[in-house]
């Protein structure tokens, strides 16, 4: 991943976003955070995304799936959520990965799951 | 303290992540514990909504997917995620795990299986496993070794430690050694075949103690399930 790339790409997105909509984005993030701290995890069917990482040494190619426009959506989520974080002027924690994670799984599990039912 | 250990700094784990779903190198999972009768309705739509957005995952799926490094299927693939090897998991969720024509992932601490009946309460207590309150008048509150042999005939059956164990930084080798090698080899002795995956209680990832690591790998594991990734320990191919 290139790193300069990215931190443009994030750099665009949040100067394209209104003050309004970072001000939504925010809030939404702070319900979602919310409600998945809120539900019982021993009880409760949580949606995550693990990524698949290769450690064996072995040669292997890159792994790759899905719409890279989704993908890059997924980034950009993980990117503000984390800025997000980050001001609430705290040291993060390993737990602000899960977080983040978790709250992006939950509203973007799917790329066609939101899609009207004759997509 | 914090539960979660990583096995790096913080940025450099999460740059890690985000390379990964940027590659789209990533998979979706869906947690599970106790799976609860008075809740069966709920886990129900739950697994039809995965069914019909989603394709089932299993451990030759991740093979291939990492030998070829393309997701072949038309559907992204989901693997639901059930942890701890209660009762309700083979009672509740697993037929309709088949049902829906998924493929079921269960984690299961090896011993909890072994544990006598009356007994089983309080090594949940004492083993961080999640209880319920006057779920089955019997008290028995994990599956029976012929239940997951059951299970295994259609779904993934994977180590989940020999006593639901957290790993540190120091765990002694005594420790690792019974949760990362009897526990694997309990289980396949049970089961009759190799047994691939293991995850940590609290998900600690590759690195987090070279010792597990070197234990992990001694053992013939192939795939280790973290917090945040699925990393694959070895070829299998």
């Amino acid at each position: 991943m290139n790193e300069e790339a990215l931190a443009h790409f994030i750099q665009g997105a949040r100067a394209l976003l209104s003050e309004q909509d970072s001000k939504t984005l925010a809030a939404e993030f702070e319900e979602h955070v919310k409600y998945c701290r809120g539900r019982n995890y021993n009880q409760e069917g949580i949606p995550m995304l693990l990524v698949l990482e290769d450690v064996s040494g072995s040669a292997s190619p890159p792994l790759s799936s899905g719409d890279p426009l989704y993908n890059l959506s997924l980034v950009a989520a993980t990117e503000l959520f984390r800025e997000q974080l980050q001001q609430e002027g705290r040291d993060l924690r390993p737990e602000d990965i899960f977080s983040i994670l978790e709250v992006v799984a939950e509203r973007y599990f799917g790329f066609l799951s939101s899609h009207p039912e004759h997509y | 303290m914090s539960k979660l250990i990583l096995p790096t700094a913080w940025d450099t784990v999460f740059r890690s992540l985000q390379k990964g779903l940027i590659q789209g190198s990533y998979i979706r999972t869906v947690n599970f514990h106790n799976t609860t009768v008075n809740q069966t309705k709920k886990f129900e739509s739950q697994l039809a909504f995965l069914a019909k957005h989603f394709s089932a995952v299993s451990e030759a799926d991740l093979d291939a997917f990492f030998e070829t490094g393309k997701w072949t299927k038309d559907k992204p693939g989901v693997m639901p995620i059930y942890f701890e090897g209660y009762r309700n998991n083979f009672e509740v969720v697993a037929p309709l795990t088949e049902k829906y024509g998924l493929t079921g992932w269960f984690f299961v601490p090896s011993h909890f299986l072994s544990v006598p009946v009356p007994e089983q309460r309080a090594f949940a207590k004492a083993h961080n496993i999640g209880l319920v309150a006057n779920e089955y008048p019997d008290g028995r509150i994990a599956m029976t070794w012929d239940e997951l042999r059951l299970l295994d005939k259609k779904h993934v059956i994977a180590c989940h430690t020999k006593t639901h164990h957290r790993l540190t930084k120091d765990s002694p080798d005594e420790e690792l050694r019974r949760e990362i090698v009897e526990s694997k080899e309990e289980l396949e002795r049970e089961l009759g075949h190799e047994v691939s995956t293991f995850a940590w209680l609290y998900g600690s990832e590759y690195g987090v103690n070279p010792r597990a690591d070197r234990y992990l790998h001694e053992a013939g594991y192939r795939y280790l399930l973290s917090n945040f990734k699925i990393q694959r320990l070895v070829k299998a191919w």
